[in-house]
């Protein structure tokens, strides 16, 4: 089946378009559960140090 | 009249005229600064391929939202965690290694800025540049995190039972235990060793350093008989003569002693001000500040010294006579004629101090000298140095004996590294690896820890508790202000387990260790009125206790016999020390460090041979040039530096660099130049009849003493004419207070504007006292932490886009053989007139109501149209996200992400940055006032450079305050503005440095 090219970019650019809409909804249906940003880190004062003013 | 004709020079090259300085001067950027950026380099595009381009980045585009990434989520606390309140700062005050008084700045758990305890007695609220930048080792992210054993993975359980099987077996088969450290100042830690030996008969504790009081030590041990030594009170000094010691510089106690110095050069108050000699082989800070400096070789100090105390009266030591040492080794004699006459004047009120790698013998011919002239009213027992126990060489020799001969069990490695420090000759490294069972207890891997069959991490300095006499009158205290960020333990807590017997380590154990230590060392020796809980917690609070000790009454001198060593003035010698910056090498991971301009030569990312320029051309070699130094069979080549100052045929050495295992940052960064230490000489940091030859090759040394360098092309005696150093002598201003206001500019200034803008509120204004400042850069290392300055790479260093805000520019005068040195730091003006702002586009910097010259860094476009037109060169651009772009982005990652100050925005690639007054300081002080209803009070805030400043050569304040402490220098004789003429009409006054050298010269 022959497709011209204005057809092949018109719906690349639709697609585009489509997808681009779907990064901004607050919800993120591609978001795997992997990737959901996890902090290696905990940060916490230590509880028995005493703090002054400067 | 002062020297209206002396010539200002920054470098050889500038002085000969060099092309090369030339064209630098004459272009705005180094030479590869915009490289990548040619637009004639771009290729060019057809429509077909543009489409195809675009549209395969659709899909690309497309593809990329199948793998989205988190950022994340900011939520308020639930339960906020007590004492914490989202956006202000908590405060804890903790000590350092080595005594030091820290203020610890939390913002949200994190720590971010260290800075001096004001109320400490020893530090008075200043630190070095070393522990200003130390935050950032708490968040590399090369440090180690769990356990090994063998190589892999461990858990700390499993080292546990290790450890406790090979001290149990070491007991029952009696054989040594041994445990290598750092000289140890703990009252706990110390007490804890004495309870491993106790426990466990074997058990030795050996401990070395190369750098710091040990030959002072013995020297008074062997001159008085004493265990400890004394402080120095320069600001009482008169006149002090500085045998090749850097007291204001690299030494222990630096912040200390330029505090006292500072107050001896304080000619705002007094016009009766000290006079500094320094006899010295290298070029040092302390001989930069030097009112005479005298070129003396490391070899030749003993001669020099022995030669001085027989010419003011003294007897015994024998030698020969001044006049005859001073013609062996060419030094000038006036200048030596000079200084024994300052001495003989001021008895009693002047003081000659050896530096901390000269020899046993020298330090105590020193101590003849000031026992000679009554110098020792100078000494302070009373905040004198607690004793410290140094393992002798021969302690160490028998240590090595032992391991080769199978009679150590256990080698403990406590936080050090023989592996690196110790001399290659020693055969360290070889007998370690003959022991049954080691350990390194480390914060992040290193050259002993790589060769231990186990290594345990420790937690950071920030993460631990700890005392430390940082005086024999002064009990200083360590808090952990963040739990451990990893499976760490502390050093003490890991020696603690092992020593016990309980099944599960406890981390409050060695906290409750440390409370009972405190409690039977201090509080039930002194009448506080508290209970003990509360003694504890004022404690911590105050980060240390005054303790009192038994005043010293000095005995009389022994007298004391010292070797006959004399110098070769007709061969090469090698004298070593510690970098200003990165120590013994201990800090050489630390990217804020290593990239910090070395106070005198400018070079940061390496170290190097210092030689002189006569040195340097009777070998045929100049900058960059690799040299083979052989010192009796041990050898190293290093690139060449020609130093202006150094003695001839004198190669100055920093040791700390060349390290194999370490982080990234550090690692293969210069050269490992403890190569040169042996076992076998008296003398550790100094060797006489060296062999060097040119290799033939190069090695790029990057030095930005040339970057940012003020156009003078189109003058000729441009420093002369724009005055941008001002300078008189003390009995000059005595007979003229006017004398730098002559050297003033004959125009008269106006507003660019026509109309002189009235400044309602607040106008900020900062003065800088070059009689003061000496240069040492701790200014800019409290204003990288604070500003969130990131670290480019010596690559980037060597295009000219180092980032600092501030940058220290140090004038040479005179001639490279005998120059003397000028200093004067360099930031952001803050001009009424700015001229940055006129010419930027997009209106991204601006002035503030209260007169700061602000950038609005989300309308800059890096048009770099500002930086042009700085007269000053101090707008910084970022040619790159910097975070990501330095070594592989080392320092974009969740950990080091957390030493970035909130109150400071972390710049993008493409923006123009600049010293903002730490406008963030000024804003906090603005809404505290605003709450209280009241006015800003004077000397409310501190900028980061004005608070770590040792000497207090940095005042800030509002000058609209008619009696601010600004306007005292604004108004001083000695005050004058940089590049006044251009009438941009700086806030930063300059108060002129005079030397006071004497009248007949």
């Amino acid at each position: 089946m022959e497709k011209s090219r204005r057809n092949f970019l018109t719906t690349l650019g639709k697609g585009a378009v489509g997808a681009a809409i779907l990064s901004y909804l607050p919800f993120k249906i591609f978001a795997g559960e992997k990737n959901k940003k996890r902090s290696s880190i905990k940060v916490k004062i230590h509880p028995q140090a005493v703090k002054r003013t400067k | 009249m002062a020297d209206n004709n002396k010539r200002y020079w920054k470098s050889l090259e500038e002085y000969n005229n060099s092309d090369s300085v030339l064209e630098s001067k004459k272009n705005e950027f180094k030479e590869g600064v915009t490289e990548e950026f040619s637009p004639d380099e771009m290729s060019g595009i057809s429509r077909r391929k543009f489409i195809a381009l675009l549209s395969a980045s659709a899909a690309f585009a497309a593809t990329a939202c199948t793998d989205y990434q988190d950022k994340g989520e900011i939520i308020p606390y639930n339960n906020r965690p007590e004492g914490l309140l989202p956006g202000k700062a908590n405060y804890y005050a903790s000590t350092t290694d080595d005594g030091s008084g820290i203020l610890v700045k939390t913002r949200e758990g994190r720590p971010i800025k260290i800075d001096g305890n004001p109320e400490h007695p020893v530090n008075a609220g200043k630190i070095t540049a070393v522990d200003q930048a130390r935050v950032l080792n708490l968040y590399d992210p090369e440090r180690l995190a769990y356990p090994k054993s063998g190589g892999l993975k461990s858990n700390w359980m499993h080292i546990d039972e290790k450890i406790k099987t090979a001290l149990a077996k070491a007991a029952e088969e009696n054989k040594e235990i041994a445990l290598v450290s750092h000289p140890v100042n703990s009252p706990s830690l110390k007490r804890l060793l004495k309870e491993f030996a106790d426990k466990y008969p074997g058990f030795r504790h050996y401990t070395y350093e190369f750098i710091g009081n040990k030959n002072r030590l013995q020297s008074f041990k062997e001159s008085y008989d004493l265990d400890i030594i004394p402080a120095i009170k320069f600001d009482q000094a008169k006149v002090i003569l500085s045998v090749d010691s850097d007291f204001i510089g690299k030494e222990a106690n630096s912040m200390e002693y330029s505090r006292l110095f500072a107050k001896a050069k304080n000619i705002v108050d007094s016009k009766d001000v000290c006079r500094l000699y320094v006899a010295e082989a290298g070029m040092s800070l302390t001989g930069a500040n030097a009112d005479y400096r005298i070129k003396l070789r490391g070899d030749a100090r003993l001669e020099f010294v022995k030669a001085l105390y027989k010419e003011l009266g003294g007897t015994g030591f024998g030698g020969s006579t001044l006049s005859g040492v001073t013609e062996k080794y060419g030094i000038d004699e006036n200048k030596i004629k000079l200084l024994v006459k300052d001495l003989q004047a001021n008895k009693g009120a002047s003081i000659v101090y050896a530096g901390d790698t000269a020899s046993v013998d020298v330090h105590n011919v020193v101590n003849a000298i000031n026992d000679l002239l009554g110098n020792t009213t100078l000494y302070n027992f009373e905040t004198g140095f607690a004793p410290v126990k140094y393992s002798s060489k021969d302690d160490l020799k028998n240590l090595i004996a032992d391991m080769n001969s199978g009679k150590v069990e256990v080698v403990i490695n406590l936080d050090s590294n023989p592996a690196f420090h110790l001399p290659e000759d020693s055969g360290f490294v070889e007998a370690f690896g003959k022991v049954p069972e080691s350990v390194s207890l480390v914060e992040a891997e290193n050259e002993t820890s790589k060769i231990s069959k186990m290594v345990v991490p420790v937690n950071n300095l920030l993460e631990s508790w700890g005392d430390v006499y940082a005086r024999r009158s002064v009990y200083s205290l360590r808090q952990p202000v963040i739990a451990p960020l990893f499976d760490t333990r502390q050093k003490e807590a890991a020696l603690l387990k092992w020593l016990s017997e309980k099944e599960n380590f406890d981390p409050n154990d060695y906290k409750e260790y440390m409370s009972q230590t405190l409690k039977t060392k201090v509080y039930d020796v002194i009448s506080s009125g508290l209970s003990f809980e509360n003694f504890w917690y004022k404690a911590l609070h105050d980060g240390f206790v005054n303790i009192n000790q038994n005043s010293v009454i000095l005995p009389s001198i022994n007298k004391v016999r010292v070797s006959g060593q004399t110098g070769n003035p007709g061969g090469y010698e090698i004298v070593l020390s510690g970098s200003y910056f990165i120590g013994d090498g201990r800090f050489a991971n630390n990217g804020w460090l290593q990239e910090l301009p070395h106070p005198v030569t400018k070079v940061t990312w390496d170290n190097y041979a210092a030689i002189s320029p006569a040195t340097a051309k009777a070998m045929n070699v100049t900058h960059n040039d690799l040299i083979a130094i052989d010192a009796d069979g041990r050898k190293l080549d290093l690139p060449v530096l020609v130093q202006p100052g150094m003695t001839e045929k004198t190669v100055a050495v920093e040791l700390g660099y060349g390290r194999e295992t370490i982080g990234s940052v550090g690692k293969k960064v210069g050269f490992n130049a403890n190569r040169f230490m042996t076992f076998n000489s008296s003398d550790e940091m100094n060797y006489s009849d060296v062999q060097i030859s040119k290799t033939g090759k190069t090695y790029e040394v990057i030095s930005s003493q040339e970057h940012h360098a003020i156009d003078d092309e189109f003058i000729k005696d441009f420093h002369k004419f724009r005055g941008l150093i001002k300078e008189g002598t003390v009995e000059e201003y005595k007979k003229d207070p006017k004398l730098i206001q002559k050297q003033g500019h004959k125009i008269a200034l106006f507003n660019i504007s026509g109309e002189e803008h009235k400044y309602e509120g607040n106008k900020w204004a900062m003065a800088i006292d070059l009689n003061k400042c000496t240069g040492c850069s701790v200014c800019v290392a409290s204003c990288n932490v604070e500003n969130n300055i990131p670290v480019v790479g010596k690559d980037q260093v060597e295009v000219g886009r180092e980032m600092h805000w501030m940058r220290i520019d140090r004038y040479y005068s005179g001639t490279p053989e005998e120059p003397e040195v000028s200093t004067m730091p360099v930031l952001c003006q803050h001009c009424d007139n700015a001229p940055c702002e006129n010419v930027c586009p997009v209106n991204a910097t601006q002035h503030s109501p209260d007169g700061l010259n602000q950038m609005v860094y989300n309308r800059c476009v890096g048009t770099r149209y500002c930086a042009n037109n700085c007269p000053y060169k101090v707008r910084r651009f970022n040619f790159y996200d910097f975070r990501d772009h330095f070594e592989d982005s080392y320092y974009a990652n969740e950990l080091s992400n957390l030493v970035y100050n909130p109150e400071v925005t972390v710049r993008s690639r493409g923006v123009m940055e600049k010293c903002t007054f730490c406008v963030q300081k000024i804003m906090e002080a603005r809404e505290e006032a605003i709450k209280e209803g009241r006015d800003i009070g004077d000397g409310e805030i501190t900028t980061a450079c004005q608070q770590a400043c040792p000497t207090d050569a940095i005042i800030f304040g509002d000058k609209n305050i008619v009696d601010a402490k600004i306007n005292k220098y604004r108004e001083h004789d000695l005050s004058y503005h940089m590049l006044e003429e251009t009438n941009v009409r700086p806030n930063v006054t300059y108060l002129a440095k005079l030397k006071n050298t004497h009248s007949e010269e």
